[in-house]
């Protein structure tokens, strides 16, 4: 067994020998350290959740500093306050973030290596259009789940840093979607194309949401939520195995930042019923803003592709589109009541024209089976 | 029409053979990133019961394959008729891997032939987190029926060609 640090100390000196200064041993001493706690790796390696063991596991309900002290290290007194404004576990939590933290640290891609540029396809014009559209408009959107983060993540208590871990790999995420739907643009001759007012403003209101969880509920459930589905549309949308596999590949990524946003909607709410008003305030003025502010260029867009190209944009396309657009509408009310909010009777969403009946069970009314 | 072939898709041992590929083949799965997944496989039969199986994937393996599972113990289930399942695999067996609208992410989208659902629209959306991953063991379906890649089966292959040339 080795020498424990009040034996080691007395066998060191107390002074610099050229400076004369006193030398500081504490951190030998082990503080108040679960000295001996050993974290045991597993199949993947060293997870975070292998190192939650004995009190460095135990994430508190309400930081008592605000500092960016390593949860469970000493902190010596008179540390300087970070300002942090994010101070409760509710502001912040989810129950799957470290699961989600270490898939997408496993699951990273790269667009500039995994997209078989060398693979892009001569299309159609109307096509090679449609497709630079809507990468125009994915380019312009995706960053928004970068910044919206950024700005956030420096006001969250670093006692929760699994969250801002999780965080920090969304960022990540968009900067390489951002990447990817600007190369695809330029890849093919075509080019970005139109940047519309409204997407701007939808963009503006995210951005300005007071709380984080208000914007979280605006980002990771309404606009990921919705942004997933679309992704997910990239099977009859994509014209060559190219954007299949793009849009596969962010969908995986979008996947798990909505994931993360329901739990933690369902977190703040079980842990803070007050804040469900909030919530439901905020996806008012989102649901509005969606419906008043569509985006024609997008929606025209994407017809064009469900349709092979502009002569069945009508018969095929559109009558698609509207079939899409109604999962979009019942996977993100679905994604609500996980998150504990009852929204089906409340929702802007005229979710009558899809054939849902407001007063009845959820589960049953959305088809969650 | 799906081609026959020496182990029918609506039989666990065909999943069985998809788990061994898998696990034989990490150099196809690492590169996607480790995934773990509960996924439930309902095959229709017009003839018999459904086939209903739950695939455990955990890392790079699928370290399970069981017949039947409970609604809460897995996080999402394809379902489909045998039909549409045969044809997926019928497409893998001629193409290496899934193309066109015969990918699982493809055939769940609208639905119409194969379904994916859960009690849970998180576990649904775990599916979609980890579906790349989940697509390459399908489509190891070649290698599992013992047609195409495997030295000595050209003609199974061949035979699902000329299926699909008929059709």
């Amino acid at each position: 067994m080795a020498a424990s640090g009040s034996e080691l100390t007395r066998r060191l000196p107390e002074r610099d020998s050229v400076t004369q200064e006193p030398l500081d041993w504490s951190w030998l001493m082990g503080a108040k350290a679960e000295w001996g706690v050993r974290a045991k790796p597993g199949p993947r390696g060293l997870t975070l959740a292998d190192i939650s063991v004995g009190s460095y596991g135990d994430v508190p309900e309400r930081a008592p500093l605000r500092t960016m002290a390593p949860r469970g290290a000493e902190v010596e007194d008179g540390v300087p306050d970070m300002g942090y404004i994010l101070n409760s576990k509710s502001d912040v939590w989810s129950d799957n973030v470290t699961e989600l933290y270490e898939e997408a640290v496993a699951r990273q891609w790269s667009a500039t290596r995994d997209i078989p540029w060398g693979e892009v396809a001569e299309l159609p014009s109307d096509l090679e259009h449609a497709v630079c559209q809507v990468c125009t408009l994915l380019a312009e959107v995706e960053m928004i789940a970068a910044d919206l983060p950024a700005k956030w993540m420096w006001r969250m208590n670093h006692d929760f840093v699994e969250a801002k871990m999780f965080l920090a790999t969304q960022v990540m995420d968009e900067a390489r979607h951002t990447e990817v739907f600007r190369k695809r643009a330029l890849a093919n001759g075509g080019g970005l194309l139109k940047a519309k007012r409204n997407t701007e403003e939808q963009l503006r209101v995210i951005l300005q949401a007071k709380t984080y969880t208000q914007a979280s509920a605006l980002m990771h459930l309404l606009a990921e939520g919705f942004v997933l589905d679309l992704f997910r549309q990239g099977e009859l949308i994509s014209p060559s195995p190219l954007e299949k596999r793009m849009f596969r590949l962010t969908m995986q990524d979008e996947a798990r930042h909505v994931s993360y946003g329901t739990l933690h909607i369902r977190y703040a709410v079980e842990h803070d019923p007050d804040v469900a008003e909030e919530i439901h305030e905020a996806l008012d003025v989102g649901e509005k803003m969606l419906m008043e502010l569509t985006n024609p260029s997008m929606n025209t867009a994407l017809a064009v592709l469900l349709a092979g190209g502009v002569d069945e944009v009508e018969s095929k396309g559109f009558p698609l589109l509207a079939q899409l657009n109604a999962k979009q509408i019942t996977s993100y009310l679905a994604r609500c009541e996980r998150a504990g909010l009852a929204r089906l009777e409340r929702t802007l969403f005229p979710v009558e024209m899809l054939g849902i009946d407001r007063s009845a069970p959820a589960a049953a009314a959305l088809g969650v089976s | 029409m799906a081609a026959k072939t020496a182990v029918p898709v609506d039989s666990k041992e065909f999943f069985d053979a998809l788990a061994a590929v898998m696990n034989t083949h990490p150099e196809r799965f690492d590169p996607l990133g480790w995934f773990d997944l509960d996924l439930g496989v309902v095959i229709n039969r017009q003839s018999a019961e459904p086939l209903v199986l739950a695939l455990r994937f955990r890392g790079s393996r699928c370290e399970d394959v069981r017949e039947s599972f409970p609604d809460d113990n897995v996080d999402c289930v394809v379902e489909g008729p045998v039909a549409s399942w045969a044809q997926m695999v019928d497409d893998i067996v001629v193409n290496g891997h899934a193309t066109g609208r015969h990918t699982l992410s493809s055939l769940v989208l609208l639905g119409e032939r194969i379904r994916l659902h859960g009690a849970d629209p998180l576990g649904v959306d775990r599916f979609f987190r980890v579906a790349e991953s989940v697509q390459v063991f399908f489509d190891g379906a070649g290698e599992a029926l013992g047609a195409g890649t495997v030295p000595g089966t050209e003609s199974l292959r061949e035979e699902v060609v000329q299926v699909h040339a008929r059709h």
